[in-house]
């Protein structure tokens, strides 16, 4: 039965609250590359995007280009974040890639971003030239740092930038406790659950994502990731999803997840 | 079916006496925290991409284990199981964990946690599926 | 003394003999043990429990009609085998299905389908029965409803034997009567069964340890065989006896569909079986004891579901080209560059992690395909 209620609750049945079924969404993580461009064009992604009652969108994309597209085409809901290489394949060597640096330094000249991210960095990758001056830049402007790694590399972010913000890519595909540790031991950093789907169980909310949740109700947010042009089609979806675990806590709690978080790290300068 | 069945009739021949120290075969559960208490699972070996069953045995007999919840990964994919699995409290300090399915060969991380007077132990376990 | 003579030179020459044996035999020990998981072959005969006249001799004779019969269409133009054309190893050689339009899909072969955990390209199915609803019910496909399909048969020259199973269908629900209809042609389909390929004998004579046997199978299929169990990661997905693990994965193909969206997968087929009253949980199964009921019930929602498919069987996959969901590789060599040469860009960092360019050169390329029509070659 848990497994059915997992669905209806995909499906948006579980949704019983009209609190829910209209419950705004902060989509924290989201990209818009180069070859989802040509798939799905600007205009198209706006209108999922409002058909999802997604009102902000935390966007960054190899290249840069969508998010530059996107953000012309909708300024009300695009955040944008500069990632730092230009294709996806690059996600396990571009901290080798002193090239970055350039690029880095010429987009933010050219464009206001919220965030450098999303990066993918495990471990002493940290450490590398490249990060460590990625970083570096970020400190200069103050921006956000949206992260995809393990809790090595989170360390030694923020021993590097104790006073950084750190956004934790599906929260590192750590369990929930682990998460929370993470959350209790470093007050600026926030837990985005992309691409998870293991807070929501036959009761709604798993038991322990429900006590992280209600121990750290302000720092955790929802997102997509389109990581892959077709994703842009599972948005809707998505939204749905979010709306039916989150109908599951309490409203402050659900309201907080789907939306303000992520507002309130943005202003968190 | 019929193995299971008898592997649990086997089980419950043995289950008058604690089971601890913890059986030749069994597979020793790795506790995050220093204090929580010995844990072991026995099982047959893992059938490739098919269910299965194993038991899991907590060996104080002072801290009665209300609940257990079982997940796996693979580390080298990074990709969990399939399915969700059943977990059924059969005695005192002692669970079935059934419907487990790993869908690949490999190494498999198997992840516990065992909640005990609202604190919660954290194991973890490895085994090699071929 | 010419007796020792003789025994000696008989030993040295048995020696000599296994020793050339051996070296035909490039496997070392870890791959001749990852080789023997791959059989034995064919498996043991299982009937369904879930389907009462699994096994039946005159259900199986029943179904083996109703597939080629224009009956089961409601327009009567189609029947199963106009797509699955038993002279085409019960595929049709096209990217995707014509039904009475062009489908989304690429059309299965029906080897080996008897009790398997899903069926179809998203497992909307986890009954073979059940799945024989999908094109018996689907307007683009045979098109019937409930009732058309019950009519036709009750008009049928099949009501006899029909009745001889099922008894009297005068107060039959239509729903019972298309239930058992899929029944018929699921004991019919899950009798298709592949035989013993030249990988079988192989395998089978590693088990036994005849080396000299299996030192027959051809050098580049050992090559094949190495890159398939070990540098090509084949053998995670494509596992045991049938040559997969009937379960979902990403292979960076791309899911868009030719007539706009997307084509969800696993996500939907989770959602249909969810939504179906015909899975193994359910009142139309006729095992009592709901023994294969766990795999739906347990079933776990992942967001990495949408766009994956299940993972073909490679036995006779050599002769049934296309490949893929959409059948958008046109032979073996096309599937293998495309794994060679796999899009990082379309996987995501955390799900699919073994996928990765395999550096082949041409002559692994052409090992790996002549290993593959090992598994074809029955």
């Amino acid at each position: 039965m848990k497994v059915s209620l997992q669905i209806l609750a995909v499906l948006g049945v579980l949704a019983t609250s009209a609190h829910a079924e209209e419950l705004p969404i902060f989509d924290a993580h989201m990209h818009y590359s180069h070859d989802a461009v040509s798939f799905v064009p600007p205009n198209e992604v706006v209108k999922i995007l409002r058909d999802a009652g997604v009102r902000k969108a935390l966007v960054s994309s190899s290249d840069d280009r969508g998010t530059q597209l996107l953000k012309a085409a909708a300024p009300d809901i695009i955040v944008p974040a500069l990632r730092p290489y230009e294709r996806r394949g690059a996600i396990g060597t571009w901290m080798h890639d002193p090239s970055v640096i350039d690029y880095l330094a010429k987009k933010l000249a050219k464009f206001e971003y919220e965030a450098i991210g999303e990066f993918h960095a495990y471990g002493d990758d940290i450490q590398t030239k490249v990060i460590q001056t990625m970083i570096g830049m970020a400190r200069e402007r103050n921006l956000l740092l949206h992260h995809h790694g393990d809790r090595e590399a989170l360390d030694q972010i923020l021993a590097t930038w104790p006073e950084a913000r750190v956004l934790w890519a599906h929260s590192g595909f750590a369990p929930p406790n682990e998460v929370a540790n993470a959350l209790r031991t470093y007050p600026r950093v926030w837990a985005d659950l992309a691409y998870r789907s293991d807070m929501a169980d036959s009761s709604g909310v798993d038991e322990d994502w429900r006590k992280a949740f209600e121990k750290f109700p302000d720092r955790f947010m929802v997102g997509t990731d389109t990581f892959a042009p077709e994703r842009w089609h599972y948005v809707g979806r998505h939204a749905e999803f979010s709306r039916s675990w989150l109908a599951h806590l309490p409203d402050d709690i659900a309201r907080k997840i789907a939306f303000e978080n992520a507002e309130a790290m943005l202003a968190a300068k | 079916m019929i193995a299971r069945t008898a592997f649990l009739a086997s089980f419950a021949l043995s289950s008058s006496a604690l089971a601890c120290p913890t059986p030749p075969d069994a597979t020793q559960l790795i506790p995050e925290a220093d204090h929580a208490p010995a844990a072991y699972a026995e099982m047959n070996t893992p059938p490739l991409s098919a269910p299965f069953a194993m038991l899991v045995t907590f060996c104080d007999p002072a801290q009665k284990i209300e609940a257990l919840m079982f997940d796996a990964l693979m580390p080298a994919h990074r990709h969990g199981m399939n399915f969700t699995v059943d977990v059924s409290k059969i005695a005192d300090n002692r669970f079935e964990v059934s419907n487990i399915v790993f869908h690949m060969p490999g190494l498999w991380e198997l992840q516990f946690g065992a909640e005990f007077a609202g604190r919660a132990y954290t194991y973890i376990a490895e085994v090699q599926v071929k | 003394m010419n007796w020792v003579v003789r025994l000696v030179g008989v030993l040295v020459c048995l020696l000599c003999g296994l020793s050339s044996a051996q070296a035909d035999v490039i496997l070392s020990k870890a791959e001749i043990d990852q080789t023997l998981r791959h059989g034995p072959w064919p498996p043991e005969v299982v009937l369904d429990p879930s389907n009462r006249v699994s096994g039946d001799t005159t259900a199986i004779s029943l179904g083996e009609v109703l597939f080629s019969d224009l009956m089961l269409s409601r327009d009567r133009t189609i029947s199963c085998a106009s797509c699955h054309d038993p002279e085409q190893n019960f595929t049709d050689g096209l990217p995707r299905a014509e039904g009475r339009k062009t489908l989304d899909r690429n059309t299965q072969a029906l080897w080996n389908l008897a009790v398997q955990r899903w069926y179809g390209w998203s497992g909307d199915s986890d009954s073979l029965w059940a799945q024989n609803l999908t094109p018996l019910l689907n307007p683009d496909e045979l098109g019937h409803d409930e009732n058309s399909l019950r009519a036709a048969l009750v008009a049928s020259v099949h009501r006899p034997a029909y009745e001889a199973l099922f008894g009297e269908m005068d107060a039959e629900p239509a729903v019972e009567t298309t239930v058992n209809v899929s029944k018929v042609l699921a004991a019919y389909i899950e009798t298709l069964r592949s035989g013993k390929t030249s990988f079988d004998q192989f395998r089978d004579a590693l088990a036994s340890g005849d080396m000299k046997k299996a030192a027959q199978y051809p050098l580049s299929a050992q090559r094949g065989l190495q890159i398939f169990v070990g540098r090509g990661n084949c053998a995670f997905c494509h596992s045991g006896p049938a040559f997969t693990n009937g379960e979902f994965h990403h292979a960076a193909v791309p899911f868009f569909l030719e007539r706009g969206g997307v084509d969800p997968g696993r996500a939907e087929g989770i959602d249909r079986l969810m939504e179906s009253p015909f899975t193994l949980a359910g009142e139309f199964s006729d095992d009592g004891s709901k023994a294969g009921a766990w795999a739906v019930r347990n079933v776990r929602f992942q967001h990495g579901n949408f766009g994956a498919f299940r993972v073909p069987t490679l036995r006779r996959a050599a002769r049934t080209a296309p490949y893929m969901h959409d059948g958008s590789l046109r032979d073996l060599a096309s599937v293998i560059q495309h794994y060679n040469q796999i899009d990082m860009e379309r996987l995501h960092s955390d799900g699919e992690a073994i996928l990765r360019p395999l550096g082949l050169s041409d002559q692994d390329a052409e090992d790996l395909e002549d290993f593959l029509r090992t598994l074809s070659d029955d």
